[in-house]
């Protein structure tokens, strides 16, 4: 999960790619002429200055444009500071505990935790997104209601509730473990 | 923002598939080409000669295109389609939501599936080996092959797995429907 703004980014694709096609179908107008278009002048002097120019503004906002994608991973669920100090505590924390809780639970195969901030302003700015990898045979109720409960116990230590994306996921792995057959 | 609002959020973000990829895809092929067209229009500019073709003959190569260019825009054409397409369509990640009080939930539809398929699979009496489920954003079919000589009832098994659904409540809502194999084999 991350902060990126999806509905710019198919704004923009969608316009990069009407863009080619404009450029593909101008070519192919020139090939097989259906529509009259006035011919490209041939840049010379100061207008090739213009395109190179046009050309940097182009690179500059796509690189921009790249490097600003998946923006908001934190490493910290949690901060609080007082006189004595500051405690922070580490996404990975969540996922050990909850892993803790889950152990028990036959088609586990992994639990995982990041954290992510979330944009605008939220009940909390960070928010907690778990990744529960189980294979296919998982009792799914059991498993989401034991997450839960650990979620809240969690919620206690840290004396605070924190915004939980659960993912259940059958991930690569879980699909070529043994499943668990108990009658 | 309340809870419930970020909790919307957070699984629409996640039962769909993020462009970021497609779209540094696309902007890296038009860096490339803004990158190209920069270094010629320089070298014409200063009057040196070019790196492959001058502006001046890049042009009348489109005017006049070869098959070569004609080529070249047929593919162009191509990668703009396919932006677009990945732009407009809803790139469905085959997840599911379940209500929760406290978490925001989504499931991969693989997990939501054994889940059915296990009740069909219990209800049935079947090995769990002779079980398939699959499940699509609004349908869910299990697939079982029944012993021989033991005929099972579709309607029954049907209506247990549905009943487990609607516990479950995903959201998109999903309609089993339960097919039984018309050859059995001998055996558990």
């Amino acid at each position: 999960m991350t902060r990126s703004n999806r509905t710019l980014n198919r704004l923009l694709l969608a316009l990069v790619g009407l863009l080619f096609i404009a450029v593909a179908a101008w070519v192919a107008n020139r090939g097989y002429p259906v529509l009259d278009v006035p011919a490209v002048p041939v840049p010379e002097g100061d207008a090739l200055w213009i395109v190179a120019a046009s050309a940097l503004v182009v690179v500059i906002l796509s690189l921009v444009w790249i490097f600003t994608r998946g923006r908001g991973r934190a490493s910290a669920v949690i901060t609080a500071t007082d006189e004595t100090g500051t405690v922070s505590i580490d996404a990975r924390v969540a996922a050990d505990l909850i892993s803790h809780d889950l152990a028990a639970l036959a088609d586990v195969v992994s639990v995982s935790s990041t954290a992510f901030r979330t944009t605008g302003s939220a009940t909390s700015a960070i928010a907690l997104e778990l990744r529960v990898v189980a294979r296919r045979s998982a009792d799914l109720r059991h498993l989401v209601d034991t997450v839960t409960r650990s979620v809240e116990q969690f919620d206690e230590v840290i004396e605070s509730r924190i915004p939980v994306l659960l993912h259940v996921a059958t991930g690569v792995r879980a699909s070529f473990a043994h499943e668990q057959r108990v009658r | 923002m309340t809870e419930q609002s970020l909790y919307r959020r957070l699984v629409r973000r996640s039962l769909h598939r993020s462009r970021s990829a497609a779209v540094i895809t696309a902007l890296v092929v038009l860096l490339l080409g803004a990158i190209y067209v920069g270094i010629e229009s320089v070298l014409g500019a200063l009057g040196n000669a070019p790196l492959l073709i001058s502006p001046a003959d890049a042009i009348a190569a489109i005017e006049k295109p070869t098959p070569v260019v004609l080529v070249g825009a047929a593919a162009l054409a191509v990668l703009g389609v396919v932006f677009v397409l990945l732009a407009l369509l809803p790139g469905s990640r085959g997840r599911h939501e379940l209500p929760n009080e406290r978490l925001a939930v989504v499931v991969d539809d693989g997990v939501l599936a054994g889940a059915i398929g296990r009740v069909a699979q219990r209800a049935s009496g079947v090995g769990p080996s002779r079980v398939s489920t699959t499940v699509a954003k609004r349908r869910g079919t299990v697939t079982i092959t029944p012993t021989s000589g033991l005929p099972l009832d579709k309607a029954a098994l049907a209506a247990t797995a549905q009943e487990f659904v609607h516990t479950l409540e995903p959201r998109p809502s999903v309609k089993v429907g339960v097919s039984v194999t018309s050859s059995g084999v001998v055996g558990a």
